[in-house]
């Protein structure tokens, strides 16, 4: 495996259009892969689940397809990974919980049949905050991924091993999701592009539930081109699951205009909170926005103020529901407990679900609980909506909405894992959109010293419901512009070799 | 709006079927009055009554029964099955 390699090579347009002309074939992609993961992958500790065997048989069906002239799918021999929330018949899906430790589905998501069926590579299964319940991937059972920008630094979370994986250049693409900013924020603190689509964009069936009214899949990868080539293969309507919107898989603009559009700044994204060097780089990015001809237009949001509280209230109530079905009776180990049935259930339980998973189900059983519901369940529902109108009203006069997507850069391992308030708070920038369901992408805007590193600074465009073709555009404008997403850690090693 | 006491965070984790100890429970305790505290930002504001956003989105199917054939295949993620159906501890009557 070279040191030297060029970064676009680890493109998933380059190497699908390579693997599809014959130029390379799938299983040396495969092979260099699976490599880089041996090299890098114990210190990074992204990879969960390896899938080396059911990979070169694919690599190997893929490119005898080829010679045999059979038609190339859009990602043909894209080596992808998977969070561990995402079922892939007979592989082992856990969601970082030792509740569902061994546990193997026996069916596939729709998101991941259609990776499939273009002729993507699964190769690993990676590490992720338990249930998704987390900002920082240490409340995985198994694993802490770390940063490849700085080992000692968390990657962000909950999709913390996909993000990871991309950001070292194990894959080009992967799959996370995305339920209060699961997708951005890693892709902010890892210096990568994560897009999460409007709620319904993309299948929901075959993703493990965490809170089913935010929940969705989202893309990760090193350009906003090719969040596009995943996204065109992802979307469209899926009769498994009733709130996936009832459209065609959508297209990719081919160019649009930055002259006069209108990027909105609510100034809540810019509250006291927010690294003051994060301030810079975002208002650098709008500065370059400026230059490429949009139009800056202050505004305030300000239920956005109300997020952290609101989301909190409705996830966690929605997820103690959800995660009712870990009882030890259909899947995973069981504890006997007393023996007796109830006995059973709580002994599998409680010795199965991680603190961060407790705190939540307790949470959320305390906001649905009869005397509390109304005031809690019920009013973070109302804000809910009233937050989701708002953004309609800004809408009606901006194209976009844009600010920092993560208050900090990438912090420490072990920093706030004590504090689960100030975890929460990670999630300040990211819920609002979760929370009205709108399409939202972190993409690089820069870099900030520490100590002896540099760390990545994640932006965040906010687009109108079921604007996502036009967010797409717009951010791969700015990337077109700029070269932050080109950036390499410095800890890449390994690579696709030409 | 109320917080949480003790005890009822006890009922809580009894509802909820997870057992904690005292110490994990005094913990969680903290932690929710913590967190509760910080979030009765949510009551200082008022909202009107207001439909949920996603009401009426979700579609609903042909009411029509399709064949499964991955029984066999659900009941192997068990920890116990047995002649198509998934075994529990006994909740009525006799030993066990």
């Amino acid at each position: 495996v070279s040191a030297a390699f060029e970064p676009d090579e680890l493109d998933a347009w380059t190497l699908a259009g390579a693997h599809a002309r014959g130029e390379r074939s799938v299983s040396a992609t495969l092979d260099d892969t699976l490599a880089g993961i041996d090299a890098l992958d114990p210190q990074l500790r992204a990879v969960a689940v390896r899938l080396d065997e059911s990979a070169r048989q694919r690599a190997e069906m893929l490119d005898a397809a080829r010679q045999h002239g059979f038609p190339a799918g859009p990602l043909c021999g894209v080596p992808v990974v998977l969070k561990s929330n995402l079922c892939l018949a007979g592989v082992e899906t856990n969601c970082g919980s030792r509740v569902l430790a061994g546990y193997r589905p026996p069916y596939s998501a729709t998101a991941v049949e259609r990776l499939l069926s273009a002729g993507a590579v699964p190769v690993a299964l990676a590490h992720m905050d338990e249930f998704a319940m987390g900002s920082s991937g240490e409340n995985s059972a198994f694993a802490a991924t770390r940063n490849p920008w700085d080992l000692e630094r968390t990657p962000g979370g909950s999709s913390s091993g996909p993000a990871a994986a991309v950001a070292a250049g194990l894959v080009p693409l992967a799959l996370g999701s995305d339920t209060g900013g699961s997708v951005r924020q890693p892709a902010a603190l890892c210096g990568i592009t994560g897009f999460k689509p409007t709620y319904g964009r993309i299948s929901r069936f075959g993703l493990v539930a965490f809170g089913s009214s935010l929940d969705q899949i989202g893309i990760l990868a090193r350009s906003v081109r090719d969040v596009e080539l995943a996204f065109e293969v992802l979307s469209g309507v899926d009769e498994r699951d009733a709130t996936s919107l009832d459209e065609p898989p959508v297209q990719r603009l081919t160019q649009v205009g930055l002259g006069g559009l209108r990027v909105g700044v609510p100034s809540e994204f810019f509250g006291p909170g927010l690294d003051p060097r994060v301030r810079a780089a975002s208002e650098a990015a709008l500065a370059q926005l400026e230059r490429l001809g949009c139009v800056r237009v202050p505004l305030s949001l300000p239920r956005v103020e109300l997020g952290i509280a609101c989301y909190y209230v409705l996830a966690t109530a929605e997820a103690s529901s959800n995660l009712g079905r870990y009882d030890g009776v259909r899947f995973g180990p069981r504890v006997a407990g007393d023996g007796s049935l109830a006995g059973m259930q709580a002994a599998t339980r409680s010795a199965g679900f991680g603190a961060e998973v407790k705190r939540r189900i307790l949470l959320g059983t305390f906001v649905l609980s009869r005397g509390y519901y109304e005031a809690w369940y019920g009013h973070a529902a109302r804000v809910r909506a009233a937050l989701a109108a708002d953004f309609r009203t800004a809408f009606e006069t901006v194209d976009v909405l844009a600010g920092p997507t993560s208050p900090t850069p990438a912090f420490r391992l072990g920093e706030r894992s004590a504090d689960p308030l100030s975890m929460y708070l990670s999630d300040a920038l990211t819920v609002p959109a979760s929370l009205a369901g709108l399409p939202a992408i972190s993409i690089p805007a820069g870099f900030v010293r520490e100590g002896e590193r540099d760390l990545p600074v994640g932006f965040q465009l906010i687009g109108p419901h079921r604007g996502d073709a036009r967010l797409l555009a717009i951010a791969r404008a700015f990337q077109e512009a700029t070269d932050h997403h080109r950036r390499r850690p410095a800890c890449e090693p390994t690579g696709i070799s030409a | 709006v109320s917080s949480a006491d003790l005890e009822t965070v006890r009922a809580l984790a009894a509802l909820a079927r997870l057992e904690l100890s005292d110490a994990e429970l005094s913990l969680l305790h903290a932690d929710l009055a913590r967190i509760l505290a910080h979030f009765e930002v949510l009551a200082r504001h008022e909202e009107p009554t207001a439909p949920l956003p996603f009401e009426g989105a979700a579609r609903v199917r042909q009411d029509q029964p399709v064949p499964s054939r991955i029984q066999e295949a659900i009941l192997a993620s068990a920890p116990e099955a047995e002649e198509g159906f998934f075994l529990v501890p006994k909740t009525v009557g006799g030993e066990r």
